[in-house]
Formats: structure tokens, C-alpha cells, sequence
């Protein structure tokens, strides 16, 4: 092939996408970074591990089963599911993670030349797929780190399809109450669909966030998102679903692609489903983690976002992606917030007790540290 | 606009024809037409000569402060004719296209040769429109206490800020093309540059910042400038992280900041090193954007005590290894990109390719622009192109010193040299 025809092949909107590159191995990490293990805090992940049935069918999985193509349309766990959650098997459809769900709708609704709506600083995925898919992203600044009702509603035109809420949002943890959503979906009106993505829902111990799927029936044009990365310690894995009306599914599952959760996903899920002694033990470690990073911000003086979910955001004195490079040094990898547009923050995971407190003091030294670079100075004749 | 023309020289005044078209399209005035024109000619022989009958493509890009013409070859041309020392020589046809790309190059603004990702190459020669000379205005700066920015001012305060920059700050302070205001105004237009101001209550101007961001993955920002904020420090602060939230979610990897004087660490630039620049020395500082995983990186024994240091001060993690010449064939030629400014006396050198000739292919471009009395002379090496390691000790022993280090400016690090006129 003439590779001067290559170019011309690829849409425009496909050609200017950056692609996304994944973090190496710990081990690569770890021999280019000088440290001798490493803490992946920048993931929220869970620190438990998955529940105890799902971990006790992972270690019994017999490996014959592997040849089997799974279920293509994940029937047993959508059946448990649709239970767990009061709405119909064919109310839910599950993906390969979260991230492959946002692109099943997507392609489901949109075409050159609409547009979605989302906030500015939230989770990318919405913004990525409907960039790289041709549709345009428009984006409503936060209000007070949380999403912006008349932002959103200003942006919305004849050609919006989709609004993102991610609720609470990530990396902000703000959320938005039952009122409050209510009061949003009656003022957008029915032609547009709302995308609730309630990844972190289980975490929330508040008494007004609300269960969007219980709104589905008053607003037919909610989508939930939902995952099993989040609070049932299944990233690994990838499996993720949403949940909306069944006119919306019915059109969802065209562009849904099949064989795509795998018999280990699926059945991990199931057993992991609804396990309350989990995410009570789970909400406890986040709340202590919380806590213990609080207290260290406070001492240092550092602005910090704390929330029900399991991070946090910490606003730094200097530069994120240098705090990131010098917290490798010391082993422990943290978000950087200048890709979500918060320039000088950090997003740290809510890990277990001694990693916390590994991080807490690895924290203190970073901004003790950072004030006497004077050796450079005088050698190079700049000031740091 | 577009052309595609077969390299032969009867062809020669279609091409041209193409030039004149484009730069009356980008409203050059008739001695710049003529010029690009001119560059157009010579460049075109040069590559009939070089490459016979190749197809080529001729396409027009118009920049609002400059039309450039791009030729896209699909095949390397005889890449020693595009050093611009190539001498020339009547006796024979290749001697002949090298003097054409001389004349060529001292046409145009700007005369590049890049390798295009997908194939081919490109050539591309820049004339820029000329601009009214800037007018003395001095302005009083009020106070002002309380701002907003802005990332797309009125025309008007874009004006302002232009003047307040040539009034309020030395020439080595920023780039000569803030001013006049029209300049900066067409400059924005392009959309390859941009500018974040902050303006008071009643539209007041209290600073400001302008960034470029040109094909490559940095974005260069210059600033910021200030009238007279009540807290200049918080100012700073602002525009600097606007700057960083604009480029946050892109593909750009960092920001180098060109700074008139050295901001707050809460701006979040880290010390790059500093500039020397013909009439004093600014300050830099870098700001990457994205989380980096390390890199492997070449360098020159030479500048080892250099780029360690700045690794470890800038907490990079890099697996350096030392390259020494042992001798392997490598290239057989060296070519120079080079990006010359007559009014302020810099000359821009970036090796494109280094082979066994460097030496003496240096050696050629420093008697040229000292000749031409260019007073600073820039040099980058790429710690992710191992040959431009060879070129090290032949820009060491020549004057330059590095001065400056932009993490993931290149293929890999790119180490800024620098020579001040008449330090060989």
C-alpha cells in the first residue's frame, strides 16, 4: 500500500485523537523509577480484593471452561441482576467495563453532527468516544467542583443526544441530590437522554444521593451506568452494565457487542452481587482513609476534596505531574489532575492502613522537600 | 490550494504562477510576493535537478501573518543541497540547484525540510506579511484590583496588551512578533497561537499570556506579562494554571514557559534553565502535562553532568546511556534545519540528520552566520535520536554551552545549546 493513502483513509476527527497509553508494568515502573515496590493509588481500585464468594469462585474456576464461548448476552447475570435491582432482565445490558457501555450508546444515538454534553472536569471516556467517533463534546465548566445545571442546559441544542452526569463525579466527588436530578430531567425535557453514570452509587451513604434506577420510570430517558471495577474489586476483569427503559435497551443492544464479558467476568459478578458485610467493611476502610489523609492535608496545609468514594483530590503547591514523578520515586503512583483540567491537583486512592499511612508520610516529605533546591541553582545560575 | 506538477522545468512558470496566487491570497504585499516568488524558482529547479520528473505537490497554507508554501516530494531529494551553506557552483548542474536553494532560503522567512509521518517529504518556504512599525505609546497601567480571564479578548485588548508589552518590557523579554498589535492579531487569527488575558471590571487590562502552539508536542508560552495588578503573584498563578487547564486534555506533553521574569513555584513551572538571548537572559520553565513513565535516553559524555543533573532535579526517570563514537558508519551526511531571525541576530539550528560530516557541515553553518553577524546561535540535541549524541562535542568545542533541558521535546529530552556571537 502507497502509506501517502494511509492518511487520506482516516477521518480527520480520528487522525487528530490522541491515543491513550496505559501505565507499564509495576516491574518496568519500578526499575525506571528507582523504588523497590509499588502502590498503584491512582486507579481506585479496591484494596480488599473482590468478595469473599466471588474470590472463592475465582480460586475453584476449572479451567476446561475457557473453551466455551460465555453467555453471549450475560442471561444468568442479568436475570440476578434485574432482581438485585427491581427492573426486568431486558432492562440491562452488560459490557466489557463501563468504558465499552458509554461506546455501545454512543454509536447508539449519535451521528456526525450532533453532540453530547458533559462537564469539563469529569471522567474522559464520554469526551474520548464521542471525539473519536465524530460527534462533538461540549463542555459545561464545573460550578464549585460539581456539575453545573445551567451549564449544562445552556449547551443543550436540536442536535444534543446525550447528557453525561456522572454522579458523584469523578475526580470531584460532588453528587447531586434526588431534588436536584429530579429538578434537572423536568427542565431538559424528554428529547434528550441523560447518561446517570453511578460507577461509585455503592460507595454513597447519603440519604438524598439518589437511586437513579428508581427514577426510570418517572423519566424513561435516564440511562444508568454501573460497574463492578468500583466497589466489587472486579477491574480485572472488565465488566460494567447499565440499566435503563426497555425501549432504550432495545435500541442499545444493536450496537452492543456480543461475546464481549467473559465466563469469569460473568460469574464472578454473580457471586460478588449484593454481598452488604462487603461494601459495609469497604465504606469503613474508605471512611478511615479519608480521614487519615485529612488530617495529613490539614497539617500540611494543603486544600483536599474528600467525599463518600474512594479517593480524593489534594491541591498542591507546585506542579502535579512533578508531585506524580517524585511519589514514584518514593512508590506510590497517584492520578495527576491536569488531564481532568484541574492543573495542580492530585487524585490519590483510598488504599488500605498502612499503605495510607506509607502515602501520608511520603507526602510530607514531597512538600518539605521541595524547598531547598539551591545546589542547582548556584551550579546553573537559575532559581528553582 | 493545491498543485500537482511533474519536476520539470518547463513547468517551471505554473508553479510560480501558483506562488504568486497564494501570496496575494495571504495578502503579501508586491516585494514580498516577488520574494516568495523567487524562492519558489530556485526551489523548484533545485528539485528538478535533484529528482527528475518525480510528481509532485505544491499546497498553499494560509497563515494570516504568512503564506506558506509546502512541496511535498515523495521521494528524498539530495538532502546536502538543503543545508543552507551549501556554496554554490557554475561548474556543474548539481552546484548549480545548491546555489538556487542558497538564494532560495534568503527569500523567504523561514525554509524547512521535514520528514512527514506517512511518507514523503515536505519542504516548506514562509513569507510573512510586513507590518507597520510599532508606534511609541506609553500608556499609564492603573491598578487593578479584581480580574477575570479571558481566552478570546476583544480585538481591542488584544491591542492593548500588545502595547502594554512593548512599553512596559525590555526587547529581550519577548518575541519581537507581539508587536505591532496587527501582528499579534494575525498571529491569533492563526489559531496556532493563543493568548489568555485578565481584565478588570470595566474591561481594563491587568496582564496577560500568549502561547504557540506549533506542529511538534510542546506548546511554547510567553509571559506572563502584567500592567500593574494589585497581587501580580496571584495573577501569575491564574494565568499559568488557565494555560495548563487549556492544554490539560490534549495531545501536547508540556509547556515551556519564556518568562520575563521567574513566577511562583504555585504556577506550577519547574526550572528549565535559561535563555540568553541577544540583550539579556530569560527565564524558563517547563511544565509537563501528562504522567510519564521513563525513557531511555543517549547523550554525549560531554553533556552527561548536564542532563543528569537536570534529570534529577526535574525527578525524571531515565535510563541514560553514554554514546560514544565508535566509529560505525552511520549517516553519510549531516543536515541542519535552520530557522533564522535577521532583526534580532538568533539563528535556530536543528540537526535533522548527523553523519560523519558534522564537523565540518557545523563548522560551515557557524562561518556563515557569523558572517552574517547572527549574534546568538541556538543548537538542540534529542536524547531519543542517538546520532545527534555525535554531534555534542563538535558544538562544545565550538562555543556552545546547554542551557536548557525540554523533557519530551524531541523524540526523546532535547538539550538546548546555546553560543553567543564571537565565543568560538
Amino acid at each position: 500500500m502507497n502509506l501517502c493513502n494511509l492518511e487520506a483513509l482516516v477521518p480527520q476527527y480520528v487522525r487528530q485523537f490522541e491515543a491513550y497509553i496505559p501505565s507499564p508494568p509495576d516491574e518496568e515502573l519500578q526499575q525506571m523509577f528507582g523504588c523497590s515496590r509499588l502502590i498503584r493509588m491512582n486507579n481506585n481500585e479496591n484494596p480488599l480484593g473482590p468478595p469473599p464468594a466471588a474470590a472463592a469462585f475465582l480460586r475453584s474456576f476449572d479451567p476446561a471452561l475457557v473453551s466455551r464461548y460465555p453467555s453471549g448476552d450475560c442471561s444468568p447475570l442479568r436475570a440476578k441482576l434485574a432482581d438485585y435491582l427491581g427492573v426486568k432482565p431486558p432492562q440491562v445490558i452488560l459490557g466489557n467495563g463501563a468504558n465499552e457501555v458509554i461506546a455501545f450508546v454512543i454509536k447508539a444515538f449519535c451521528e456526525q453532527g450532533d453532540n453530547i454534553v458533559t462537564a469539563d472536569r469529569t471522567f474522559a471516556v464520554y469526551e474520548w468516544i464521542a471525539r473519536f467517533s465524530g460527534v462533538d463534546a461540549r463542555l459545561a465548566p464545573l460550578a464549585d467542583f460539581g456539575f453545573d445545571e445551567e451549564g449544562l442546559l445552556a449547551r443543550v441544542d436540536s442536535r444534543t443526544k446525550l447528557v453525561f452526569i456522572c454522579n458523584p463525579n469523578n475526580p470531584t466527588g460532588t453528587w447531586w441530590s434526588r431534588d436536584r436530578l429530579i429538578r434537572f430531567m423536568e427542565r431538559l425535557g424528554p428529547d434528550h437522554i441523560v447518561v446517570l453514570d453511578e460507577a461509585y452509587s455503592e460507595f454513597m451513604d447519603q440519604p438524598d444521593y439518589p437511586d437513579g434506577i428508581a427514577l426510570l420510570s418517572r423519566f424513561p430517558n435516564l440511562i444508568i451506568f454501573r460497574t463492578f471495577s468500583k466497589m466489587y474489586a472486579l477491574a480485572g476483569l472488565r465488566i460494567g452494565y447499565l440499566v435503563a427503559t426497555e425501549q432504550i435497551t432495545d435500541i442499545v443492544r444493536k450496537t452492543a457487542i456480543v461475546y464481549s464479558v467473559n465466563t469469569l467476568a460473568q460469574s464472578a459478578a454473580l457471586a460478588a452481587l449484593g454481598d452488604q458485610a462487603f461494601i459495609t467493611a469497604t465504606r469503613s476502610l474508605v471512611q478511615d482513609g479519608q480521614q487519615m489523609l485529612a488530617a495529613q492535608c490539614a497539617e500540611l496545609k494543603l486544600p483536599i476534596l474528600t467525599s463518600d468514594c474512594n479517593f480524593a483530590m489534594i491541591k498542591l503547591p507546585f506542579s502535579d505531574t512533578l508531585a506524580y514523578r517524585l511519589l514514584m520515586q518514593q512508590g506510590y503512583m497517584v492520578r495527576t489532575m491536569t488531564g481532568f483540567r484541574f492543573p495542580g491537583w492530585i487524585r490519590v486512592s483510598i488504599a488500605d492502613r498502612d499503605a495510607m499511612q506509607g502515602f501520608c508520610a511520603a507526602l510530607s516529605r514531597l512538600i518539605h522537600s521541595r524547598t531547598d533546591q539551591s545546589l542547582l541553582a548556584k551550579t546553573y545560575g537559575v532559581s528553582l | 490550494m493545491e498543485l500537482n506538477v511533474e519536476l520539470i522545468p518547463e513547468r517551471m512558470p505554473v508553479v510560480v504562477a501558483f506562488a504568486e496566487s497564494a501570496a496575494k491570497t495571504a495578502g503579501l504585499a508586491e516585494a514580498e510576493t516577488t520574494m516568495l516568488a523567487l524562492s519558489t524558482e530556485e526551489l523548484f529547479l533545485a528539485l528538478c535537478s535533484s529528482i527528475p520528473k518525480a510528481g509532485i505537490t505544491v499546497r498553499f497554507h494560509d497563515r494570516r501573518y504568512a503564506a506558506d508554501l509546502l512541496f511535498q516530494v515523495p521521494q528524498p531529494p539530495d538532502l546536502r543541497i538543503f543545508n543552507i551553506t551549501s556554496r554554490p557552483d557554475h561548474e556543474t548542474e548539481v552546484g548549480l540547484a545548491e546555489m538556487g536553494l542558497f538564494l532560495a532560503s534568503r527569500a523567504c522567512d523561514q525554509f524547512s525540510i521535514r520528514q512527514m509521518e506517512l511518507g514523503g517529504w515536505e519542504i516548506m518556504l514562509r513569507k510573512e506579511r510586513s507590518y507597520p512599525a510599532p508606534v511609541q505609546q506609553s500608556q499609564p497601567h492603573p491598578s487593578v484590583q479584581t480580574w477575570q480571564l479571558t481566552t478570546t479578548p476583544a480585538p481591542d485588548a488584544v491591542k492593548q496588551f500588545s502595547t502594554l508589552i512593548a512599553d512596559s518590557y525590555a526587547a529581550c523579554q519577548f518575541p519581537e512578533e507581539f508587536t505591532p498589535p496587527g501582528r499579534l492579531l494575525d498571529k491569533l487569527a492563526s489559531n496556532e497561537y493563543g493568548i489568555i488575558l485578565a481584565q478588570g471590571e470595566q474591561g481594563e487590562l491587568a496582564g496577560g499570556l500568549i502561547w504557540h502552539a506549533d506542529e511538534g508536542r510542546m506548546v511554547a508560552c510567553f509571559g506572563p506579562y502584567l500592567a500593574a495588578p494589585a497581587e501580580p503573584e496571584q495573577l501569575t498563578i491564574a494565568l499559568c494554571e488557565k494555560l495548563a487547564e487549556l492544554f490539560g486534555r490534549s495531545n501536547r506533553l508540556g509547556l515551556v514557559l519564556y518568562a520575563p521574569q521567574q513566577p511562583p513555584v504555585a504556577a506550577g513551572f519547574e526550572a528549565a534553565g535559561s535563555l540568553a538571548i541577544p540583550g539579556g537572559t530569560i527565564w524558563t520553565g517547563y511544565r509537563m502535562l501528562t504522567e510519564e513513565f521513563g525513557a531511555d535516553a543517549a547523550v554525549a559524555a560531554e553533556l552527561l553532568p548536564f542532563y543528569t543533573d537536570w534529570c534529577s532535579s526535574m525527578a525524571l526517570a531515565r535510563n541514560t546511556r553514554t554514546y560514544h563514537d565508535d566509529g560505525e558508519t552511520g549517516n553519510g551526511l549531516t543536515l541542519f534545519a535552520t530557522r533564522l531571525n535577521r532583526s534580532t541576530g538568533m539563528a535556530r539550528l536543528t540537526p535533522l540528520l548527523v553523519g560523519r560530516d558534522a564537523e565540518a557541515v557545523l563548522e560551515e553553518h557557524l562561518h556563515l552566520l557569523d558572517q552574517e553577524q547572527f549574534s546568538a546561535i541556538y543548537c538542540t540535541v534529542d536524547t531519543g535520536r542517538p546520532f545527534d549524541a555525535l554531534l555534542a562535542p563538535h558544538l562544545l568545542k565550538r562555543g556552545f554551552t546547554p542551557r536548557m533541558l525540554v523533557p519530551w521535546g524531541g523524540t526523546g529530552d532535547l538539550i538546548h545549546l546555546h553560543r553567543a556571537g564571537g565565543s568560538r
